[in-house]
């Protein structure tokens, strides 16, 4: 008799402000019959009842266990590059998975990830789309970095609230503390730039604890390749042999957005709206041989020196006049907004190289978008699937019939779009035909932004939409969040929840 | 005294940058020009008794020391006369740069509208900020009061030499122009900004481009010597100012862009030339858009098209159907003063002069139509039809026979030719207004009070509620009660009182249904929404009511599609708060993106 879909378990670990959720796919096979496919594994922030991430990746460890007593992942999926998706893999959680599980057979990264000796030719064509993507990247990251310096001095001279708070968010070093990846020690001689250059990535260069750089995540990654892990660098329409592994599994893989993509847009000359505004910054913010421009600290606070020298009063001055001061003092605040704003920006332009997959196993379709944003969404609207999809609908019904989503960005405002994404996906839904959400979140002191309050009242509002999440918003009548459906399973560890779990019937 | 007059005179002439520093004079030097603005005595900025120039740069902590054209007896202009290149990197010739482009402009405003605009804030100042930050960009901040203009670095544009000079946009005429009139739109229709339908967000740009074009297309000698040094008038060889061109009547623009229209001789080519200009070689904060603009084809399709939601982009409809009104009315002067030139019946040529003169008076009469049409808008919820409707009426009441020029046929056919009709239920596309007068009591009110007092004005409003179809179940609010004399091109006077009044509401999930709303979806039970609904009340001079332009807050239908629309795009938060539009972000957008978008209208 052929082996036939059974079940599917989704495990979402509780790691706060991050991604790492396991999916087992049971068989009708007698022996052998578990798959497991892991999303990411990373964190930012811990909930109040979140383990240390070591005592996680000790279960991920139990959870890939087989029959045989070794542990191995069937397919591993980083989907991005950014810290709340890797950060597990690095440092000694990472070390502890090398050492006590066998390489994953196959793993899954975005194309932009391709070491570029892998490219065809040995060597990557300057002039080629995955150049320019890479040029793109490289560039993010080294603008976010000039730019948080900016932001960092500008600390002394004072923020409005909201930035403020996203200052926090990017600058969460005592998160990081609590979360297990750094000691308290090390956490108060780190400084802001460096919480957001590990956070986005940066290579060991841009900062000196290179120890718990994302790039330590890749490395890990990297080396599991060595030892006999198959790596696919994916994007759009890529057909992936990580289905061979699993019986009955269907994958189509929606984004990122590929390499031809890039070469189309850099033939016609054309400036994506993300590779513009990074060109653009960086060329008004570029010295005479197009660095950056470094910010000097003899500037205080501000950074640049005066354009015209000449003519700068002195900075007593500003005080004299009580009309002057008080633009002076709300400019300055607004100035510290737009620097966000950039950050934030270049931010998205990292979430969109995330993976995003629909998994169809029996008649249960998932859909696990990474971090994907609204970007990303209009792209695989639009150009990424052609009229039909490798399910041989069209997108919009495939996304009609998805059974479970795990919420993007964690519940941001742009990873659910409303138009090109969430309107297909809430079709027609009813209390029988539900949408099971999954949002691995961190309800922190951000208004309306991660998660954003319209998504989760809708979520959480409306028995169509099944919703589970990590944490949620204080009760009125107690200080616990309110966050779990009841049909997901704690799985407990003291006061600790390490992971919440739900098993889904598959077969037709 | 080279750059200065006396103090009794009552305007001051002070020395701007005419286009961009891109636009250069015959000595290959930034061309320069000369603005009368009314006199006044300017303190240190320049500070006057509406606008102050403070000269701080967030990016560097700098405050830079202000200009002071005050001088003992006489008024001073010192950048007079002296080398363009020099006035570009003097700070205080900026300051003097944007305080002067920026009074104009509001000059041109309180013409057109027959009275003084206040600012959308308590005080009476406008901070203008020429050097506020290092970042290409540049926009009107109403919580800081103030217009920001940033700077940025680009290479030079000696290809020998490959170093980074600085871009300032506070010396971009343009730019200067389209940030002062957000501030002023904003100052006469403060509801403009709320969480509205497409068309409303479009119209604060679109409208603001239209000013800075034709506030630059006024002047016949700055359109003049722009088509005899550009290179597009050299390739027509039109780079004798005393070479005859030949017009036509009749121009057939039914299929062309605005572009192909351009590469004819006459009033098309002056105005592409122009917006082109403005579009490519400004300081870049405005992307393409105005280049945009020319190149849309006709169609009534382009409205309901994805693309054009964005509101640059949609805004850019608005521009393309103005400019391709106001060639149609230079070619038709020109057609009428080549009739007079000329004694063969057939030949009907002008000068160069004369068609600068024929472009720059259709861009002034344009624009005082643009802005006077502003008094006929509801003060909430606009859309291009209404403006549209406005439009007319404004050019109606001044030139109630337009036979000559046909300016309304003109600018009707031109916006219908992009789809916009007239939202005037009345075959010229005029508001009505003639069936008011039979139903509307005076006989309570007192006529002249009514015509300053707000608290009159209301009680005007509350005893004719029901002949006006204003419910009296909402928050009612007479916001702005305005006087305003205009003056015609004949010299005609025109006496009329605008009257703005704005109704509100805050409404559950729950109340919506009740009240037969349809409750957009992301909307949950508790939350509230906030309705917004008024009109706009034009009295004469008699005190007898000519139009009522309204909104109606209790319009189901048209309500319903509002908050579904303004809900799914995210214009307000969960707990009903609404996020207004802010300038500086649309304004980032259109620079970095241009009409790529990183899809922000999809938000919850």
């Amino acid at each position: 008799m052929a082996t036939k879909p059974k079940a599917i378990e989704v495990k979402v670990y509780n790691v706060g402000l991050g991604d790492s959720i396991l999916v087992s796919f049971h068989t009708s096979a007698a022996k052998n019959n578990v798959f497991r496919m892991l999303f990411d594994f990373g964190s930012i922030g811990r909930n109040p009842d979140s383990p240390p991430m070591m005592k996680i990746a000790e279960q991920i460890v139990e959870d890939c266990r087989r029959e045989d007593g070794k542990s191995q992942l069937d397919v591993l999926i980083a989907t991005h590059r950014h810290l709340d998706h890797l950060s597990g893999f690095g440092g000694k959680t990472g070390q502890f998975l090398e050492d006590n599980m066998l390489p994953p057979k196959r793993i899954i990264q975005p194309w932009t990830e391709e070491p570029e000796a892998d490219l065809p030719g040995g060597s990557s064509d300057p002039n080629s789309g995955s150049a320019f993507m890479r040029q793109s990247m490289v560039e993010a990251q080294e603008i976010t970095e000039s730019i948080m310096q900016e932001v960092v001095r500008r600390r002394s001279i004072g923020f409005d609230r909201s930035t403020d708070d996203e200052v926090w968010f990017y600058g969460s070093k005592n998160l990081l503390a609590v979360s297990g990846e750094i000691d308290l020690a090390e956490a108060a001689t780190r400084d802001l730039a460096d919480e957001v250059a590990s956070f986005h990535g940066f290579s060991s260069d841009a900062v000196n604890t290179e120890q718990i750089t994302n790039r330590d995540a890749l490395e890990r990654i990297s080396r599991w390749k060595a030892a006999g892990s198959k790596v696919e660098y994916v994007s759009s329409g890529f057909k992936s042999k990580a289905t061979g592994l699993i019986p009955g599994l269907q994958m189509q893989i929606l984004g990122p957005a590929g390499p031809d993509h890039w070469d189309a847009l850099k033939k016609e000359g054309r400036q994506d709206e993300l590779w513009a505004r990074l060109a653009g910054f960086a060329d008004e913010n570029a010295d005479d041989n197009g660095k950056m421009i470094a910010f000097d600290q003899k500037y205080g606070p501000y950074g640049v020196p005066p354009i015209f020298p000449q003519a700068a009063m002195e900075r007593r001055s500003h005080g004299n006049k009580d009309n002057v001061r008080w633009l002076v003092e709300k400019l300055d605040r607004l100035r510290g907004s737009q620097l966000l704003g950039f950050v934030r920006e270049l931010d998205s332009h990292i979430n969109n190289t995330s993976v995003v997959l629909l998994l169809k196993f029996g008649n249960f379709t998932m859909l696990f978008p990474g971090d994907a944003e609204v970007g990303a969404w209009h792209w695989i609207n639009q150009k990424g699937t052609g009229p039909t999809s490798s399910f041989g609908l069209p997108l919009e019904t495939i996304l009609e019939d998805v059974d479970l989503y795990k919420v993007g960005h964690h519940g941001s405002n742009n990873a659910t779009p409303i138009l090109s994404m969430w309107n297909f996906l809430a079709k027609d839904r009813t209390a029988k035909r539900p949408l099971h959400c999954v949002m691995s979140t961190q309800w922190s002191r951000f208004e309306n932004k991660i998660p954003n309050q319209t998504l989760w009242q809708t979520l959480n509002g409306d028995k169509q939409f099944q919703t589970m999440a990590t944490s949620g918003p204080p009760s009125l009548t107690s200080d616990l969040p309110i966050a779990l459906n009841k049909k997901w399973r704690p799985q407990k560890d003291g006061k600790n929840t390490i992971a919440y779990s739900r098993m889904f019937e598959v077969a037709k | 005294m080279s750059g200065s007059v006396p103090r009794s005179a009552k305007t001051r002439p002070l020395t701007i940058i005419a286009q961009d520093t891109a636009v250069l004079d015959q000595s290959a030097k930034p061309l320069l020009t000369t603005v009368n603005i009314p006199a006044e005595q300017l303190a240190p900025g320049p500070s006057g008794y509406r606008i102050r120039v403070i000269d701080y740069d967030a990016s560097t902590g700098t405050l830079y020391e202000p200009e002071n054209p005050a001088g003992d007896g006489y008024y001073i202009d010192h950048f007079a006369d002296r080398d363009a290149d020099e006035l570009v990197q003097n700070p205080k010739f900026h300051q003097q740069n944007v305080y002067a482009i920026a009074m104009k402009i509001l000059g041109n405003f309180e013409f057109a509208l027959g009275r003084h605009v206040s600012w959308q804030f308590d005080t009476h100042q406008l901070k203008i900020v020429p050097h506020a930050f290092r970042q290409k960009n540049a926009f009107y901040a109403r919580e800081l009061e103030a217009i920001l203009f940033g700077y940025y670095a680009r290479k030079t544009s000696d290809p020998q030499n490959g170093s980074l000079e600085n871009c300032f946009t506070c010396l971009s005429h343009d730019v200067v122009a389209h940030e002062t009139t957000h501030a002023l739109l904003d100052g006469v229709r403060e509801g403009f900004v709320l969480p509205s339908l497409p068309d409303q967000a479009a119209f604060h740009e679109g409208f603001s481009d239209i000013i800075a074009i034709l506030s630059v297309g006024s002047s016949p000698d700055l359109i003049q010597r722009i088509m005899s040094g550009g290179e597009r008038a050299q390739s027509k060889g039109l780079t004798k100012s005393d070479q005859a061109i030949s017009v036509s009547a009749n121009y057939d623009h039914t299929d062309d862009n605005l572009s192909n229209i351009g590469q004819s001789l006459g009033p098309g080519m002056a105005i592409f030339t122009l917006a082109e200009d403005m579009g490519s070689k400004g300081a870049g904060v405005h992307g393409s858009g105005l280049r945009d603009s020319l190149n849309i084809k006709p169609s009534r399709d382009l409205l309901g098209q994805r693309e054009f939601q964005e509101p640059h982009r949609r805004g850019e409809l608005l521009v393309a159907a103005v400019l391709r009104s106001i060639i149609r009315i230079a070619e038709r002067r020109c057609y009428v003063v080549g009739v007079q030139n000329s004694k063969e019946p057939e030949e009907k040529l002008i000068s160069q002069r004369q068609l600068a003169e024929c472009v720059a008076e259709a861009c002034r009469n344009m624009m005082s139509i643009c802005i006077r049409a502003l008094d006929y808008l509801p003060p909430v919820h606009l859309t291009f039809g209404e403006y549209l409707s406005a439009l007319l009426t404004a050019d109606y009441e001044l030139v109630g026979n337009d036979s000559k020029y046909g300016y309304r046929a003109i600018i009707q056919d031109s916006f219908e030719s992009y789809g916009i009709v007239p939202a005037a239920d009345s075959p010229d596309g005029i508001w009505g207004g003639s069936n008011l007068k039979s139903w509307i009591r005076l006989d309570r009110t007192d006529h002249h009070a009514m015509m300053f007092d707000r608290d009159e004005m209301f009680r005007f409003l509350w005893e004719n509620r029901k002949a006006l179809g204003i419910s009296d179940d909402y928050y009612t609010m007479v916001t702005k009660v305005q006087p305003s004399v205009r003056i015609g091109p004949e010299g005609m006077l025109l006496s009329e009182t605008i009257v703005e009044y704005v109704q509100s509401a805050k409404m559950t999930g729950t109340a919506l249904t009740r009240c037969g709303f349809g409750r957009p979806r992301q909307l949950s039970a508790n939350a509230q929404a906030d309705l917004y609904g008024g009109g706009t009340l034009i009295f004469d001079i008699r005190g007898q009511l000519k139009y009522h332009i309204p909104q109606y807050i209790d319009n189901r239908e048209r309500q319903t599609d509002l908050l579904r629309y303004v809900w799914e795009q995210g214009l307000v938060r969960a707990n009903g708060q609404r996020i207004n539009a802010s300038f500086a972000s649309l304004h980032e957008l259109r620079t970095y993106c241009g009409n790529e978008r990183p899809g922000w209208e999809e938000s919850w």
